[in-house]
């Protein structure tokens, strides 16, 4: 036929392909209109033969093929069995004759995947098998071009089975993908494996080596199995968003377990199968092609779990089959770089999938290898920080730990003695790899770079690293306590001699690359040795010190007296003295060295990051040797127990009055003191805590003379700002303990002042901003938990501070551009929790109304605009909604959050319009008891037009597209009316441009409605939004041309 | 280091009453700070050492309250920095000079004519509400010698 319809398409792709200096973009526009008319040209399959058999354009050979994927889900209906079945041999033999290129290759494979998948909802897998058995016969006897081929076919069909929540633009359903699924895993998956693993041993046997086409054609054969290794076997049981959860799984870097159904006994549990899957990975190895999907391979079959070896001798059989073939070529192979991710991920899986006792159970070579290889790596990523930015070392690493991390934590698997030397060998490397020389490797650093202190902290850094060395180590204590000690003695030593000479003018100040190294050495000791006395744990766990560490104290049975007199340093006599006390006695000698240095003005000389990694040492040592509690522990050393404060806290009481007297520590920290005095005030008693207290009373008497202060300077607006945070450090310290009345009272006196401080210094945000910041810590902290009267008084201060606020900020506009985004912002943000936590609290419902009157006119469509201000908004409109906040306010308030509503739903942030979707959901329920006619009902009805187009158009992000359901259903609940008459105004507007269509319309809308009453209750709920899926999967799958 | 130096040297400068010193760590961001002899809000702080255990300095980078120009220095956290004393005042208009001058009273009642119509969009809508017949309230934020008007705003408090 229309040989002139090819000419055009082939003109028009010429245009769009031409450089931009040869064609106008007229006519360039002209070449897109083409083509976008040509994508939605009905019944195409003719035509798009005649192109693939003629045409020459690359372009328009790919606009074909896409049609032709597009039309066959578009019109699957209106197709009859023999129409696509000769279309699907069409495309294969069409595939088998050209030597198509790889962009039309994988667009037609996958076309003709979507017909078996679609095709197999009516045959059961009929036409299916029959084309896998045709492939298989073209992979046995046919040229090498063609097996490729057929390999691909069944890697495309593969992916078409294989995702089901994700796969929604072929115009199923969910639940029709995951039969599909299930049926291929069940028919056809065991097969397309037992025949893949054969093709791939008769190529091992051969004795080929893997190059050139070969190579290419084994790398696809690895690909198929490695897929069906990496298989996401789903139980049918699980809900839809679990199986969704567990295939965002598969889609990630690191694949499921491989957890087979009965029906794979006979396969999987075939000895050789195991041995052969080695044999593939040595023969491969050389080419990283391959060898990358046949380590997948291995690291898969390490994963065997699932009820096909449930019964235990099962399992013990497979693992010792595994551990004797991977044993086998450890012993022959010399791991190279890229191999390690992969050896490691086997490690770390069999430790995960086998029980304790049956690797315990392996030859004695399993823990030997992972011992030389762990050391190997800790080698490795130490070179590797510091060369370049591959993190193939460090992640090896990372896996090996975790596999030590359940060795040593099992108490079922390996006995303590059989894990001793091991554990020395990676500890001792650990340690090596991180000293100077002699005592270490450490590379020079040379680099005298200007670093980013934005970069992790280092103790948060390499924290993961070191808890598990910290464990390692606790497995050999007596060792380990030994080399530390020696180390920091002797650091110590050297630190003091160096502070020395430059303290008596001997030695240059720089001090220079001496120093550093030093400091370097200590900084590393220090980390590993608080890692090893202590576990870093996060805030909330009960700290404690670790039992090995109690057991080893216990067994030493040193002598009390000598050891509480060596840690005071009356002594230095070592001489029974506790071996773990010495080395706190040695890192409290090193923290003296600090302070001493400090004093004697070396202050610029000593490393900050030593004296950071010191405060932190003592900060973990604190937290569980200091007043250890009885309670917790099942046996505990007299001595470790003996540790006590040994100081009074008057040094910390000391901290008060310097505190008081103008300390000239930056704010934040200043803060953070104040956070640490209200802590401590919550837990002390008497006199100590009356002294805790006064210096909030210290901290109120500052702000009061800086309030009555006639001067308006500079320093004093900071000093006001400095002290108002300070008050926010109270408010974060105080802890709930009992009723918050008294500390309210304490703060009662700042909050008071709030009003007055806008209303003075409303023209600098420096100070606006922690006034409002403490405003909203304290509603956030205490509200909710202070007696009635002191709420009452709580609120009046908000009221009053939002009348000032709106006084000064209503209708301003600034010149400096960037105060839209950061002062305006922090302000509302801060105004926005002020207003959430008074409506969390509960009652009081006038004053959030006030601050939302205020607050609504000021967020702007431009400041919603930024993605932080907008989430903040949003979060709180529906928490508002939540507490019932929202259906209180005046009309013509509501009607500005209506308006915000219309704004967020159009945000391109899935969370964004999620948020709009819930708030519209409690809103309409809320508003349903009132009447269609009211106007608040009437307000909120105007977003149902706006979101069921969203929604049809695909223009709301996926993600929000369940509870962009929920809206409309519940919106349908207040008016009934209101689906059908918008989906009769959308009908009517197809019935003008595109009747065809309208009867699939009038179906899609017939299905959205089937069986669900409007009467908000769950099972209609539910079965709206089973049928919304099916109208969606229906509509989007004829109205949208992509 | 010269960079320093310099700072100290042209800050030196600008007198003693119009500014003050003030640790560099202590600095906030979105306060004021003296670059390059001029005095500017601070935009962004961040801090960087030199090697691993070196001590920190602060990098700070600001834009001219009056001019919008940007500024960048450099100051060991331990160092002392030259702060502006910056004044905000509002006034009322009360008049716009046909060669662009402001007539603003003070809350005593006292009347300048000294300033012009900021420029950009600020001094377009300061001049299109008060033709529509608004009450307007300007902010003067003064620093180092310098004046100019940076916001406006409906004056809500003569409704009252």
């Amino acid at each position: 036929m229309d040989n002139s319809a090819i000419q055009t398409l082939e003109a028009a792709a010429q245009m769009l392909m031409a450089p931009p200096q040869m064609v106008t973009s007229e006519q360039r526009h002209q070449a897109e209109s083409v083509f976008l008319e040509f994508r939605s040209t009905k019944n195409p399959y003719q035509l798009c033969r005649e192109i693939l058999e003629k045409s020459t354009s690359d372009y328009v050979l790919f606009e074909a093929a896409g049609l032709l994927k597009a039309a066959l889900i578009r019109e699957w209906t209106l197709l009859t069995e023999n129409d696509v079945s000769s279309l699907r041999e069409y495309l294969l033999s069409y595939l088998l004759r050209k030597e198509a290129p790889p962009f039309l290759r994988e667009k037609l494979l996958q076309t003709i995947a979507i017909i078996i998948k679609r095709g197999s909802i009516d045959d059961g897998g009929r036409e299916r098998k029959n084309l896998i058995i045709e492939l298989e016969k073209i992979i046995l006897s046919s040229p090498i071009s063609h097996q490729k081929l057929a390999c691909s076919l069944i890697l495309a069909i593969m992916q078409e089975f294989a995702i089901t929540v994700k796969s929604a633009d072929v115009g199923l359903i969910w639940e029709v993908h995951f039969r599909l699924k299930k049926s291929f895993e069940a028919l056809d998956l065991k097969r397309i494996f037992r025949f893949t693993v054969g093709v791939l041993e008769q190529i091992v046997r051969s004795g080929l080596r893997p190059e050139g086409e070969q190579a290419l054609l084994t790398k696809q054969l690895l690909t198929i199995v490695e897929t069906v290794l990496c298989w996401s076997h789903v139980s049918p049981l699980l809900s839809k968003r679990l199986i969704g959860a567990f295939e965002a799984i598969y889609e990630s870097d690191t694949a499921p377990a491989l957890r087979l159904s009965l029906s794979w006994r006979d396969t999987i549990m075939q000895p050789e199968l195991l041995a052969l899957f080695f044999e593939i990975h040595m023969y491969v190895r050389s080419n990283p092609d391959l060898a990358s999907p046949s380590l997948t391979c291995l690291v898969q079959l390490a994963s065997l779990s699932g009820v096909v070896v449930s019964a235990s001798n099962l399992k013990q059989q497979y693992l010792e089959n595994y551990v004797n073939s991977f044993l086998n070529m450890m012993a022959y192979i010399q791991p190279v770089e890229r191999e390690m991710l992969g050896i490691s991920d086997i490690y770390r899986r069999l430790i995960q999938f086998f029980s304790p006792a049956m690797i315990a159970a392996t030859p004695p070579a399993f823990l030997q290898n992972l011992t030389t290889l762990t050391c190997h790596c800790i080698r490795g990523s130490v070179i590797e920080e510091g060369v370049n930015d591959d993190t193939v070392w460090r992640e090896s690493l990372n896996k090996f730990l975790h596999s030590w991390s359940s060795l040593v934590h099992e108490s079922d698997g390996y006995s303590n003695e059989t894990l001793m030397n091991p554990c020395i060998e990676v500890f001792n490397t650990y340690l090596q790899s991180r000293l100077a020389p002699p005592d270490g490797t450490r590379p020079a650093d040379t680099e005298e770079d200007i670093k980013d202190e934005l970069e992790e902290d280092e103790r948060k850094l390499h924290s993961n690293v070191l808890m598990t060395i910290g464990a390692i180590a606790r497995k050999a204590p007596a060792h380990c306590c030994h080399v530390l000690f020696t180390l920091l003695q002797d650091r110590s030593k050297r630190l003091e001699g160096q502070l020395q000479l430059m303290h008596m003018g001997k030695l240059p100040i720089s001090g220079g690359g001496h120093l550093v190294t030093l400091f370097e050495d200590l900084h590393w000791i220090l980390m590993i040795t608080g890692h090893f006395l202590a576990v870093d744990c996060t805030e909330g766990e009960t700290v404690m010190i670790p039992s090995e560490i109690i057991h080893f104290s216990l067994r030493e049975n040193a002598n009390i007296d000598a050891s509480l007199r060596y840690l005071v340093g009356e002594t230095t006599d070592t001489e029974n003295v506790d071996s773990v006390l010495k080395l706190i006695g040695e890192i409290i000698r090193i923290n003296a060295w600090e302070c001493a240095a400090l004093e004697a003005g070396l202050g610029s000389v000593f490393s900050p990051e030593l004296s950071a990694t010191i405060s932190w040492l003592l900060k973990i040592w604190a937290n569980s040797y200091l007043m250890p509690q009885s309670s917790v522990y099942s046996e505990m050393s007299p001595i470790l127990a003996m540790q006590n404060p040994l100081a009074t806290c008057e040094e910390f009481l000391a901290l008060l009055q310097w505190e008081a007297a103008g300390c000239n520590l930056p704010g934040e920290l200043r803060k953070e003191l104040h956070r640490a005095f209200a802590i401590a005030a919550t837990y002390a008693e008497g006199d100590v805590r009356n002294r805790l207290l006064s210096s909030t009373v210290s901290l109120q008497e500052k702000l009061m003379n800086l309030i009555n202060m006639e001067s308006d300077t500079e320093p004093v607006r900071n000093m006001l700002a400095d002290t108002l945070d300070c008050f926010i450090g109270v408010t974060d310290g105080v802890l709930e303990v009992g009723t918050m009345d008294e500390q309210f009272m304490m703060l009662i006196g700042a909050l008071d002042k709030i009003p007055g401080i806008i209303f003075r210094y409303h023209n600098y945000p420096g100070v606006v901003l922690p006034a409002l910041n403490l405003l909203a810590k304290s509603a956030k902290r205490m509200l909710h938990s202070v007696q009635p009267q002191n709420v009452n008084k709580f609120l009046e201060i908000c009221n009053t501070t939002f009348e000032v606020y709106m006084r000064w900020n209503s209708g301003k506009i600034s010149s400096i551009p960037q105060d839209a985004e950061e002062e305006a912002y922090e302000d509302i943000c801060a105004l926005m929790e002020v207003i959430c936590s008074v409506a969390r609290s509960g009652g009081a419902g006038d004053t959030c109304a006030r601050g939302l009157r205020i607050l609504l006119p000021l967020v702007t469509p431009p400041l919603l605009a930024l993605p932080g201000l907008a989430a903040a908004a949003y979060r709180m409109l529906r928490d508002l909604d939540s507490a019932d906040q929202l259906t209180n306010l005046p009309i013509d308030d509501f009607n500005m959050v209506v308006t915000a509503l219309r704004v967020g739903l159009t945000a391109v942030s899935c969370d964004v319009s999620t948020l709009c979707c819930d708030t519209i959901v409690g809103l309409s329920n809320k508003v349903r008891t009132l009447g269609d006619d009211n106007p608040y009902a009437m307000s909120l009805l105007t977003l149902a037009e706006l979101l069921l187009m969203l929604i049809i158009k695909v223009e709301i992000p996926p993600d929000s597209i369940p509870a962009a359901g929920a809206a409309i259903y519940s919106l349908t609940c207040v008016k009934p009316a209101l689906l059908e008459g918008l989906a009769r105004q959308l009908i009517e507007a197809y019935a003008v441009n595109d009747p065809t269509n309208v009867p699939r319309l009038e179906e899609a809308f017939g299905v959205l409605t089937n069986g669900v009453l409007f009467d908000g209750l769950r099972t209609h709920k539910l079965r709206f939004q089973d049928n919304f899926d099916k109208f969606l999967a229906s509509v989007h799958g004829f109205l949208i041309v992509k | 280091m010269a960079d320093i130096e310099d700072t100290h040297f042209e800050t030196g400068d600008s007198g003693a009453s119009a500014t003050f010193p003030m640790q560099c760590s202590a600095l906030r961001k979105n306060g004021f700070v003296m670059l390059k002899g001029r005095p500017c809000k601070i935009v962004e702080m961040s801090t960087s050492k030199t090697g691993k255990h070196g001590h920190a300095k602060v990098h700070l980078v600001g834009i001219d309250i009056f001019n919008g120009k940007k500024y960048e220095d450099i100051c060991p956290s331990t160092h002392n920095m030259d702060v502006p004393h910056v004044k905000r005042e509002d006034y009322q208009l009360t008049d716009i000079s046909d060669d662009g001058y402001l007539t603003l009273m003070a809350d005593n009642g006292d009347l300048r004519e000294d300033l012009k119509i900021p420029d950009g969009d600020l001094g377009t809508q300061l001049r299109s509400d008060f033709d529509s017949g608004k009450e307007l309230l300007c902010t003067v934020l003064k620093s180092c010698g310098e004046e100019c008007v940076i916001a406006v705003k409906a004056n809500t408090a003569l409704d009252k």
